[in-house]
């Protein structure tokens, strides 16, 4: 029943996806071919190209067209290079989803950690040293934007002290400032997060139960805790790790990294739409499927949500 | 609240204030409660008691409008069956002062100029001072925020009161208070009561019938001396039976 | 304003303020200059005229910095009232639309909130067309779905109240409970949010214009003169200071301020703490012996002794000096009413008292001080049964193992034996199939079940003393029957000593020898609890009179007691319940009656 229902959202929003990259084509204001072209192409070259994507074709038909090329995976040439987009998507990808799951992988290593100690430290209102410095510094960090931790970063290890890379993607020093500035605000809002829902725990009757057990602390915070707070954390905060995908757009930006965030920019500042709508079109079915994964993953864990056994 | 529903208004049998027909409450798949039917006279005190999920509440709420219902109502109109809920912390709006809240109730046809003065009248019906008006429900005490709720219900004007457990989230020192409320209210105002517990020594106190309900259905029903003392039921005596009482015998120690 | 004291609200308020002046003096004071070209000077890095250099038109960066300010801030401003205008309505439509529409528009908003609000922001600003109008309208929508959702929590939140229904019962339609209930109970938590989001908005601004998708020359905000210098970072990197700073500042201000002032006013207020009344000098406590139960205190086969036990919070003492003790195989009750102090009577005997609690007084566990017992002697030889059994256990993991991981932790069991003993004492709380039963989730136990899985818990060690606190006020009567006799049973046959705190006078005296009463934290009274109807202090009889049973008389008014028993702060100096008592006497209100016999009261009921 669970996993019908999210299956059908999540397919519902695909659909939602494919018709908004679609529609883009459609919704831009003027003649999306004449504004890539420049207004000095000459008329006939910008006939011939809407020709050649079918743009003088009623919609209806264009959309059955669009339908059944996504389908095959064909997602059209690029109006600039004229490569196939979905060439250029699937040769620069693979760049973001290292640099995203590395983030990711770091971001939970050290938030969930972090977020149970600082939790165990602050409950029922003791440390409150400790807990106005982890607020404060979790909470700066988690509101300053990427761009800034990058820039901030590049001028410093790369400029001044020259000890990292300053852009590209060579070996494992060049990932260094890339997977910090994108993991540092994800990292300290899961971090409250988790901290948040732990202490929301630690106040929970089961929790009063188990320390009535005399249970050592490690059982307590491993075995009672952990599932349940990372559960309540992923609940909330799996949000965050699909808003880590637009902040790759950015870092990579700046990074000049060779991923498909550079490429998409580049797309949209020189209007190249179908390079656009593949890029928009994968990130929004990647950024779905993260979030239909954490619904799926969530349902797993948490054993209220499994069928019943009956006998 | 669409389906079949009787004529809102007319009364039905005769002498009867409220008359409830097949009455049926379904949430989804969860059928809550099943062709339950009974009367209420007028100026009567009818207890409906069961325990959870024997859908007592849903029965309170449904004849309120607050669930979805199918089978015949007939008796007054909806602003003449009011409701009180079981927690007065989470049934008074925390920004409005009492004197709002209870003013909520008033009909249209009052005035702008006749308000506070009513809503003072509304106060000492429930034996407030009138000043409470003033007052936001966070500075009252459990019992005090309950008898603001009772006298919200009572500005509509009503014929038939439903008091959701009302007490059970009181005190036992300001349980009585209430519930002597309710007994006075009834003498003074000849108003019906519909009292819906999970406590047979507070029903008994307080009503004039008992109905009992178990999942769903009425098992029993009855004046409240017949039930209590000559249950004919299985279900209404094991209910009897595990009512906890003083001990009167001396203990060996 | 307390809630204004943490230092990220006052550091967010300070940053705002400061950048809300910029905005309005910025252009005024620095625009001229900020729009001088000079061609001598282009790409300067550092220097005395141009602290920050100048850009490629030898303008200087500092200036043009300051001047950004307004156009920063507005376009923010702009974006956030996009955000707004469409984010609030949308949020709050389900609750005034019907429920189809309102699952539609639920729906939508749900799955638009998992797009990544800066690739939504893209989107948009590029159907917009590239520029400030674009960016502005790409930040403003893009925002739109979380603020929308927030907006349909708080409403639902409300929607669902008890007020609300009064109100629908009551005859308000539903625009009417909309704006008289919903809007006044979410507006503070929204404007704090928005507040927040202007923040975000002036920096998703600025990405999009470092991004070039932005504001586009000649105008300039902070993210172009970012987009600018950026290609010069390598070369002079203080040239991209000025924005990169002045976005930072002003951005996380706004987003600090709103998320930090969010936060206070979704708190609970704490109660306040007052000084405590002064307590009257602390005598040789007398021990409390129930009348002609025999001394059974001071003997030394008393399993639980409590002595002179004070708990306090703070200033705040909510136990003061209550001492009892428990024999082998006895089960005594605890009755009180809310605030009496019982449950953290019961807590301090399980040495469980949260922090900050403080403890004074002797809790002797076998003649031994709950202090010097390890943790293993803790964890086998007491049991605790809590109010809640839905809460409990743990929802995580399988009953089986919940009780098991009492044999391995303390008593050095391995799996497989501690899985066998689980299950014999599952089976000793009479559930049918412990087998089975230890192989399922707490969420597939009835209430009842749970409370006896509870109890089964407590049975793994080898408990001599077992604390139950409101064991049964969540469960209907007809279970409550069977767990209070599966209580007094394992209590009689284990030999164990037996702590019942209840709120219900009949349940404890069912089965408990004894009973003492407490009030305003302090036992006021012990008996045996046949004589409950021959108390002797008023309290204790106003309370039996109180509760009505199936013999009260219908016939008489149910006797009430005025008045309301004193917070722990506000604990008068002399007998506690003096100020609602009938027979207080001049005395009660300046001298405090120190408990002798079992009863602490100057002017006694006799009969």
């Amino acid at each position: 029943m669970f996993l019908l229902r999210r299956a059908t959202r999540f397919a519902l929003s695909l659909v939602l996806v494919v018709l908004a990259s679609f529609a883009m084509l459609h919704l831009i204001p003027g003649d999306p071919v004449r504004a890539a072209l420049g207004p000095t192409a000459p008329r006939e070259a910008v006939e011939q190209r809407r020709a050649e994507l079918g743009l003088d074709r009623p919609w209806p038909e264009q959309l059955r067209t669009y339908l059944g090329k996504v389908a095959t995976g064909d997602f059209g040439e690029s109006f600039l290079s004229r490569q196939p987009a979905g060439q250029v998507v699937a040769d620069r990808f693979p760049a973001t989803v290292q640099l995203v799951v590395v983030t990711v992988a770091l971001a939970l290593l050290v938030a969930v950690p972090l977020g149970m100690a600082m939790a165990a430290r602050t409950h029922g209102g003791r440390g409150r040293r400790s807990e106005l410095a982890f607020t404060s510094v979790t909470g700066g960090l988690s509101v300053i934007p990427e761009f800034l931790l990058a820039v901030a970063m590049i001028a410093l290890f790369g400029v001044v002290l020259r000890w990292l890379p300053v852009a590209g993607k060579d070996g494992a020093a060049s990932f260094v400032m890339p997977v910090l500035a994108l993991a540092a605000g994800p990292t300290a809002l899961l971090a409250r997060l988790v901290r948040m829902e732990t202490l929301r725990e630690l106040s929970s009757d089961y929790v009063r139960l188990a320390r009535a057990k005399r249970l050592p602390a490690v059982r307590l915070y491993l075995v009672h805790l952990l599932p349940n707070s990372l559960t309540a954390t992923l609940t909330t905060g799996g949000l965050v790790l699909t808003s880590l995908l637009g902040g790759s757009v950015v870092v990579e930006y700046v990074f000049q990294w060779p991923g498909l965030g550079g490429t998409t920019v580049e797309a949209i500042a020189g209007k190249d739409y179908a390079l656009a709508q593949a890029a928009i079109l994968v990130y929004g079915a990647v950024s779905l499927t993260v979030v239909f994964l954490v619904d799926l993953a969530l349902g797993l864990l948490d054993p209220r949500s499994r069928p019943r056994m009956l006998g | 609240m669409k389906g079949a529903e009787g004529a809102e208004g007319a009364s039905g049998a005769e002498g009867a204030l409220l008359e409830v027909r097949g009455l049926n409450v379904r949430y989804g798949g969860f059928h809550a409660v099943r062709d339950v039917s009974f009367t209420i006279g007028e100026g009567e005190i009818l207890g409906l008691v069961g325990e959870s999920g024997s859908g007592k509440s849903s029965v309170a709420r449904a004849l309120t409008g607050l669930a979805p219902r199918t089978g015949t109502v007939a008796g007054p109109g909806p602003r003449g069956v009011q409701l009180v809920f079981q927690d007065p912390y989470a049934s008074l709006d925390p920004r409005m002062r009492v004197g709002r809240s209870v003013a909520e109730g008033l009909p249209r046809g009052v005035g702008r100029r006749e308000r506070p003065a009513e809503v003072a009248r509304l106060l000492e019906l429930v034996r407030l001072d009138p000043e409470t008006a003033r007052r936001y429900p966070r500075e009252l005490s459990g019992g005090q925020r309950q008898r603001v709720a009772v006298a919200r219900a009572l500005g509509a004007r009503p014929r038939l009161l439903i008091a959701d457990e009302v007490t059970s989230a009181l005190d036992v020192s300001v349980q009585g208070a209430i519930l002597n409320l309710v007994r006075e209210l009834r003498a003074e105002l000849g108003l019906a009561v519909l009292f819906v517990s999970h406590d047979l020594a507070v029903v008994r106190y307080v009503c004039d019938r008992i109905a009992v309900l178990r999942e769903g259905r009425i098992v029993e029903e009855g004046p409240v001396g017949r039930v209590i003392e000559n249950p004919a039921d299985d279900y209404t005596k094991s209910l009897l039976e595990a009512v906890p009482r003083l001990r009167l015998f001396e203990h060996l120690c | 304003m307390s809630r204004m004291r943490t230092p990220s609200a006052l550091a967010g308020l300070l940053l705002v303020l400061v950048t809300l002046v910029l905005a309005v003096i910025g252009p005024w004071l620095w625009g001229a200059e900020a729009e001088r070209f000079d061609p001598l000077h282009t790409l300067q890095g550092h220097s005395p005229e141009h602290p920050l250099g100048t850009d490629d038109g030898g303008r200087d960066l500092l200036a043009r910095t300051l001047a950004a300010t307004r156009q920063s801030v507005w376009l923010a401003v702009l974006a956030t009232l996009i955000t707004t205008a469409a984010g609030v309505p949308l949020g709050a439509l389900p609750s005034v639309l019907g429920p189809r529409a309102a699952r539609f528009t639920s729906g939508l908003i749900d799955s638009l909130v998992a797009f990544p609000v800066l690739l939504l922001a893209m989107f948009a600003a590029l159907l917009a067309g590239a520029g400030a109008r674009g960016a502005v309208v790409g930040i403003g929508v893009a925002a739109v779905p979380g603020l929308a959702r927030l907006t349909r929590t708080l409403a639902d939140t409300v929607a669902a109240s008890d007020y609300v229904a009064a109100a629908r019962v009551l005859g308000a339609g539903r625009s009417a409970i909309l704006v008289r209930h919903v809007l006044p109970n979410i507006a503070e938590p929204l404007i704090l949010t928005i507040t927040a989001n202007l923040g975000y908005a002036l920096l998703g601004l600025a990405t999009l214009s470092l991004l070039g998708l932005g504001v586009q020359p000649p105008d300039y905000d902070w993210g172009r003169l970012l987009h600018d210098t950026l290609p010069r970072v390598y070369v002079d990197p203080e040239v991209v200071a000025g924005p990169a700073l002045a976005v930072a500042l002003a951005g996380t201000g706004f987003a600090l301020l709103g998320e930090s002032l969010a936060r206070a006013s979704a708190r609970v207020p704490v109660a306040p703490v007052a000084p405590s009344a002064p307590s009257a000098p602390r005598g040789e406590s007398r021990t409390v012996l129930p009348p002609g139960c025999g001394p059974l205190p001071e003997a030394p086969e008393a399993v639980l002794e409590v002595r002179d036990l004070t708990v306090s919070f703070g200033g705040v003492t909510p136990v003061r000096e209550v001492s009892f003790s428990v024999a082998p195989g006895e089960l005594v009750g605890i009755v009180g009413e809310s605030g009496s102090g019982k449950s953290l009577t019961a807590l301090a005997v399980g040495g469980l008292v949260p922090h900050p609690g403080t403890v004074a007084g002797r809790v002797l566990l076998g003649g031994r001080p709950l202090a010097e017992l390890t943790r293993r002697e803790l964890g086998t030889r007491l049991a605790m049964v809590f109010q809640d059994p839905m809460a409990a256990l743990n929802p995580a993991l399988r009953v089986g193992s919940q009780l098991a991981e009492v044999a391995t932790a303390h008593l050095g069991a391995s799996r497989g034996q501690a899985r066998k003993r689980a299950v014999e004492r599952l089976g000793r709380v009479r559930l049918p199939d412990p087998e089975a039963q230890a192989r399922r989730y707490p969420h597939e136990f009835s209430g009842g079940m749970r409370q006896r899985a509870v109890i089964a818990m407590g049975l793994m060690g080898e408990p001599e003393l077992i604390v139950a606190d409101e064991p049964t006020t969540a469960l209907d009567v007809t279970v409550q029957k069977r767990v209070l006799e599966l209580l007094a049973e394992v209590n009689e046959t284990t030999g164990a000593a037996g702590l019942l705190i209840s709120h219900d006078l009949a349940v404890v005296s069912q089965h408990c020898g004894r009973v003492l009463v407490m009030y305003a934290g302090r036992i006021v009274e012990e008996l045996p609890s046949s004589e409950l109807r021959r108390a002797r202090h008023p309290y204790t009889r106003a309370l039996v009179a109180a509760s009505p049973d199936l013999e009260t008389d219908r016939s008489r008014p149910l006797a009430t007691i005025p008045g309301r028993q004193p917070a722990s702060a506000e604990v008068p100096a002399g007998c506690a319940f003096a100020p609602r008592c009938a027979r207080a006497l001049e005395r009660c209100r300046t001298d405090r009656p120190e408990p002798v016999d079992g009863l602490a009261c100057w002017n006694p009921e006799t009969a």
